[in-house]
């Protein structure tokens, strides 16, 4: 692998598998150093397999690391969620609704397990759709569909209840 | 805006999952400082440079055409040679027999 090819790898890929490590642990910091690591590591060995499979093999290279790096700690993770970008000036009802759903959504993903929350994150934040999660993952696509599912019923039950 | 009228359970799925905020992340790095950390890291391992390529190291390798004149040619060597030893033992032999008579 050339060095231009190294490059065109990064840029298509740094972003998505920071905020999927994120995902994992919620620490901004440590999805930077693990993601950087990650891509130093891919270069050092020089691995030279398709698109595809390069991707995936990120994903799981990243997964090892998160999984050493936090061996002997609970993850607890904590999110933040961005406020609505509304058209006009919110109505003061929209505001509370948004404040109470927020407060309510972050502790509810906390508790989510993290395979369902990951897949649902990937989909919510990133956009990407069930084929490339699937193919990141290493996952069938039936399977990313399942834990979709998992995660929608866990926040519609919880959200409800809250 | 969700409906607030709408229980979450009769929302259809992309209504739900569009209802929900997006989580908000914010790094300290941007890619680029990543990538120009990266690259700092690369020129000082010299890992920038294309890997080398190593020639194959060069084999000698006979022509089969050769290999098998060389091999014939051995044969006829060792023919010749082990042959040439019995004649000379056994004229030696004759030799040594004749001068006896003769005594």
């Amino acid at each position: 692998m050339n060095r231009d090819t190294f490059k065109i790898l990064f840029d298509d890929n740094f972003e998505k598998l920071r905020n999927y490590i994120y995902y994992r642990c919620s620490d901004g910091d440590v999805s930077t150093d693990i993601a950087q690591e990650v891509f130093m590591r891919v270069w050092e060995r020089q691995i030279d397999k398709p698109p595809a499979e390069i991707i995936g093999l990120l994903y799981k290279i990243a997964r090892d690391i998160l999984v050493s790096h936090y061996r002997h700690e609970e993850v607890v993770a904590k999110f933040h969620t961005q406020p609505p970008q509304y058209d006009n000036a919110p109505l003061a009802d929209e505001e509370l609704y948004y404040n109470d759903l927020k407060e309510n959504y972050e502790r509810v993903l906390m508790q989510m397990p993290a395979a369902q929350r990951e897949v649902f994150l990937m989909n919510r934040n990133d956009e990407l759709t069930y084929v490339e999660i699937a193919e990141r993952l290493d996952l069938s696509v039936k399977a990313i569909e399942k834990r979709m599912r998992g995660a929608l019923q866990f926040l519609r039950v919880k959200l409800q209840r809250e | 805006m969700i409906n607030r009228e709408k229980s979450y359970t009769t929302h259809t799925q992309s209504e739900f999952i569009n209802s929900l905020p997006k989580i908000e992340i914010n790094y300290r790095m941007s890619k680029e400082d990543v990538w120009a950390q990266m690259e700092d890291a690369m020129d000082r391992n010299s890992l920038n440079k294309e890997p080398i390529v190593k020639d194959e190291p060069k084999i000698f390798v006979l022509n089969p055409l050769y290999k098998r004149i060389i091999s014939v040619a051995a044969m006829i060597v060792i023919f010749v040679g082990v042959s040439a030893t019995v004649i000379l033992e056994v004229v030696k032999r004759e030799k040594r027999g004749r001068n006896r008579v003769e005594l």
